[in-house]
This record gives C-alpha cells, structure tokens and sequence, in this order.
C-alpha cells in the first residue's frame, strides 16, 4: 500500500517511497505524492509560538532529530588536558584568567588613559585624597593648621577607626583557636572509637537475663563484660603476720583508750 | 586537521579556529571543480549544482590534475579539500571512454570517503528552462529531499549512495523550522538496472543504476475541502534535471563509517569536562579524619530464620509469651 511504503524522516526533511518508478512520467505525481506525505507531517508539528512572533511571518516549527546518522566531516575535537589541579580547579569553578586592563577611564580628563607611564591617569583635583585648599572656617588663633584641625586628635582618631587590626587578629586568633580544640576533641573522639565500640560491647554482652552468662560468644569476640572488683583481701602469708599483728594492736590500742 | 601551523596574526587565527573540529560542526562546503579534461555538458551540469548548493559552494575556476579514482590520486583532491574547508566535492571530467562524467562525494577529516562517478546522460540546466526563467528556490534554503524508487533498498551500497546523497544535498542542520520557507524538493530516482546488467557488473553492485536527478519548486495552496489545516503541495518543475548513469564508486568500510559516527558516550565525553568524577556514596566526618562508607546487604529474610540450631532439642516456649513475638514456623 501507498501509505506505508512512504517513510520519512522529519529532522532531514526527507522523505522516501520505496516502490519502483517504471516510467519517467511517473515522477511527477509520485513525488507530489511524498511531498505531500512530509509537508502534512511537518504542518501537524507543534508551532513554535516565541520564534514564529520573532521571525514575524510563516509558522516556525521544532524539527524531532534526524533519524538516518550522517558521517562527520572532521573527527570529535580533541579535549585539552589540564595538568595541574589549580587548572581543574578553576575550570570547575568557571574562572577565567584575564590581565588587568592597562587602560583606565581617567575622570580629570574625562578620557582612557593608561594605568602606569606616560600621561597616565590620575585622581582628580576635587577628589578627597588630593584636595589641597579648604576653608578655615574655626576661630581661634591664626596660624593653626586647618587640615590638622579637621583630621582630629590621634585619640578621637582612633574611636572612630573601630577596632585595631591587632585587636582584630586577636579576636580572629581566638576564634581559630576555639575551632581547633573542637577539631582535636572530636579527632580524639574518633580515636577512641574502639573503645568506644568495647564499651558498647560490654553493655550488649551484660544484656541478657542471664548477664550473658550463657550467650555464645562469636571466634574472637572477647568477653567485655564488666565484673565487679573483688575487694583485695589480706594474704595470709607469713610475710604478712608483722602488718597483722600490727593492725591488731592499733585496734587494741583504740579499744583501751576509748574506754579509758 | 593536522595542521601545525602556528597563526602569526589574529585573524589568521580566528581562520584556524573556524576550521578547527567542532562539537557542533559547520554545514558541509561543496567544492566544485574542473579535472584536466571536461565537456560542456560535465561543466553545465556542475555549474547547476553549484548554483543549487549557493551559498555553501568554493567554486574552482581553473583545471586541477585530479584523478580520484587511480591508484593515489585522490591525493590532491584531498589538499583542495583541506586548504579550502570543503568535505563534499563535484569534479566535472571528460574523457573519451569516460564521456560527460561527475565524481561526487563527501570526505572525513581530508580524506575521501564515499565517491561515485556518474555519467551525465542528459540535462537541463536553468538556462535551457525557457519557460520560467526567474523561477527558483530562495537561495540557500534547506531543500526536502526526495528519494523514489525500489533500488536504493535493492542494489548492493544502494543505501549507503542514498546516504552519500541525503549528505551532499541536505544543506544545513536544523532544530527549527520555518514552514513558510519550505519552498523547494529535491527528487532522486533510482531505477535498478535490467538483471541481465546485475549480474554482469562486478565491483560495487551499483554500477549502471540509473538515477534522474529532478528540483521542483513547493507551492503549498490552501485546501478547498478535507482538512484544511494542511496545504495542499504542487510541484512545479525547476531546472537542474538531470540524468545520471552510475559509472565507478569508492565507498567507505563499515569500519571507517563508524569511526565517522561517534557514539552518544563519545559525544558526552567529548562535551564533558575534565573533572573527575564526583565520588558517590562516601561520606567524610566533619574533620576528615575518616571515611564513611554504606555497606548494603540483601534484605533479610524472616522464613528461613534459623533462630537455633535445629540439631539441638528446641527450649519450649512457655504459653505465657505471646506467639506474635516468635515468627511463624518455630513452633
């Protein structure tokens, strides 16, 4: 049949009938035929609303991707390998080296002037850091420096300049010292982590009615259950009769002078 | 490209970039050109071409020694192609066995691919089209290729000449569409040669498949009946027509063809950065003292709990607990 002898391929804008041409004068009408096939398929394409407003006529349409694979014309290009980490780092991060421009807008002139050298740009006059004329406005005794006035004592100076970088630095010092020591309890937390699995154990192991006495233990699973300390009696030795007889004369001796 | 030629000046080396392998590559040029020996019908029939492929077309004024299909000597077709950016190319040839004869094809990284020689039978170029002198596509519009006939599936390589032909005349690649600029189609007709000729032919299979070339132009008219959100297509004949008679063919190896088509892996890995991959299912304590990982295990199953040793005499159970604590099947 006509219909499923046609194929086509949208994203080519191709379109195929397989069935054999006898005559020449078939052409015509076959190939309209085809045509008619893809161009029906295309008008059915969801119209591209955004592209067809830009472009301003016609009706813009999305193609599906192409079904018959096409050889290159130039092999896959080649992937520049970043040696160093500072290289992956950066390409990861999307940062870009680029020079400091040697043009600076300059606002005297109102022009590009270089940085550095030659006619470079400089501050303007009206600017604070190069105001070289002010009004002394105070009373007091002539020949006072206005600009000292205006700059303050070295005391006023220094209020108003916030904390000092030392004080600073030692406030920021504190605070890395204070994240250190968190580092090291917890490292050694971690450390201790056998024993912490140990002890763990031992509560396990004492869990049971019986206090464990009757779990079977697993090869190489130690006996961590805790028992209690048997209080140290006195040897009874002969090296131990002085310390005895010792001890029994203090009791002897407190005995008699309680009572007396 | 395996240039080495180092850009002196800047504009030398956007030139370079522009050639350079791409992801995304640039539409395929046509280079046109004249072998040493060529007939008017060879040269009217590459003009045409010329004409139809505008504006991706470097069109070669003098003749060039180019013998594509000898032993070695597609080596100077192979620099044209490179100094001039091109991957397809049409040579005109003449020759007294030979007569009014094109080469047409497409190459992969400067070197030939797919070729195939064919013999002009006849043509009607846009000159000899008295009837509509002005009549054309707009210049450089992706064109509807149409491909007819039982041999392109019958003959042997019949689809890779189909493929070679989508390639040459498939102009730009497109995501989107303007259905207003559909305007012209591109008809090839491929009629298989009497069997007697089949099985005489020796080499590719090919050889003597017949195949008129047709460009009509696209008018869409709005429908009087039936749905009439679809246009109606009627074709109106466009010059160039021609006739071609395939002579000698050079295809590619499988093998080479899928070099030329890389896989979606290989295109993801040439898009992607270079980074390691990100490391997955590790897990670090906050000081990086030690690494934390999951081990997963099957998920246990509770029918075949053996919750003693069977070899022993089981304990009872006394009545008191309750039987929702012990699973099924131990008592």
């Amino acid at each position: 049949m006509e219909a499923s002898s046609i194929q086509v391929d949208l994203g080519h804008l191709k379109v195929i009938d397989n069935r054999a041409v006898e005559e020449q004068s078939d052409i015509d009408a076959r190939a309209s035929t085809a045509v008619q096939r893809l161009v029906d398929e295309l008008f059915q394409l969801p119209p591209d609303t955004a592209a067809t407003e830009q472009v301003g006529f016609g009706r813009v349409v999305r193609l599906p991707a192409p079904i018959e694979r096409l050889p290159r014309e130039k092999p896959l290009p080649k992937r520049e390998q970043l040696q160093t980490r500072w290289e992956r780092f950066a390409q990861a991060k999307g940062i870009q080296r680029h020079k400091r421009e040697r043009f600076v807008w300059d606002e005297t002139s109102q022009s590009w002037r270089p940085r550095h050298g030659g006619g470079k740009a400089r501050p303007s006059i009206h600017s604070k850091a190069t105001e070289w004329i002010i009004e002394d406005k105070e009373e007091g005794p002539p020949g006072r420096n206005p600009f000292r006035r205006r700059k303050g004592s070295p005391e006023s100076r220094k209020a108003a300049a916030g904390p000092t970088a030392s004080v600073k630095s030692t406030k920021a010092t504190a605070k890395r010292d204070r994240v250190r020591e968190a580092q090291q309890k917890l490292s050694e937390r971690m450390k201790s982590a056998k024993d912490a699995l140990d002890h763990q154990l031992s509560i396990a192991q004492r869990s049971t009615a019986s206090m464990g006495a009757y779990d079977r233990r697993i090869d190489g699973e130690r006996d961590h259950r805790q028992r209690g300390k048997s209080r140290a009696g006195e040897l009874n030795t002969p090296s131990q009769y002085a310390s005895e007889r010792k001890r029994a004369l203090q009791v002897a001796d407190a005995v008699l002078q309680g009572i007396s | 490209m395996s240039s080495t030629t180092k850009p002196r000046t800047r504009a030398g080396k956007r030139a370079l970039q522009k050639r350079e392998p791409k992801l995304e590559e640039n539409p395929k040029r046509l280079l046109v050109l004249r072998a040493s020996k060529t007939s008017q019908v060879a040269i009217g029939a590459l003009r045409s071409l010329a004409r139809l492929k505008a504006p991706l077309v470097t069109v070669l004024r003098k003749r060039n020694e180019v013998r594509p299909f000898e032993l070695g000597g597609e080596g100077p077709l192979e620099f044209l192609l490179q100094r001039n950016d091109c991957s397809l190319f049409a040579i005109a040839t003449h020759a007294k066995k030979r007569p009014h004869g094109l080469v047409l094809g497409r190459s992969f990284d400067g070197r030939v691919l797919d070729m195939i020689e064919v013999g002009v039978e006849s043509l009607k170029t846009p000159e000899q089209d008295t009837e509509a002198p002005k009549r054309a596509g707009s210049i450089g519009s992706k064109p509807c290729l149409c491909f007819l006939g039982d041999a392109w599936a019958k003959v042997p390589h019949g689809e890779r000449l189909r493929n070679l032909f989508l390639d040459f005349f498939r102009a730009y690649d497109l995501e989107e569409v303007n259905l207003a600029g559909i305007d012209q189609v591109i008809v090839l007709v491929a009629q298989s040669p009497p069997r007697s000729v089949l099985e005489t032919v020796e080499s590719d299979g090919c050889g003597d498949l017949r195949i008129l070339f047709r460009h009509y132009l696209v008018r869409l008219k709005k429908r009087a009946e039936g749905d009439v959100r679809l246009p109606l297509v009627r074709l109106e004949p466009a010059m160039p027509w021609m006739d071609w008679r395939v002579r000698r063919t050079r295809f590619a190896s499988d093998a080479l063809m899928r070099q030329t088509m890389p896989t979606q892996e290989q295109l993801r890995a040439a898009a992607g950065s270079t980074l390691p991959r990100r490391e997955k299912n590790v897990k670090y304590d906050p000081a990086r003292l030690s690494k934390v990982g999951k081990v997963y295990l099957p998920r246990q199953s509770l029918e075949t709990l053996e919750l003693a040793p069977s070899a022993r005499p089981r304990k009872r159970i006394r009545t008191g607990t309750s039987s929702a604590t012990s699973p099924a099947g131990t008592e």
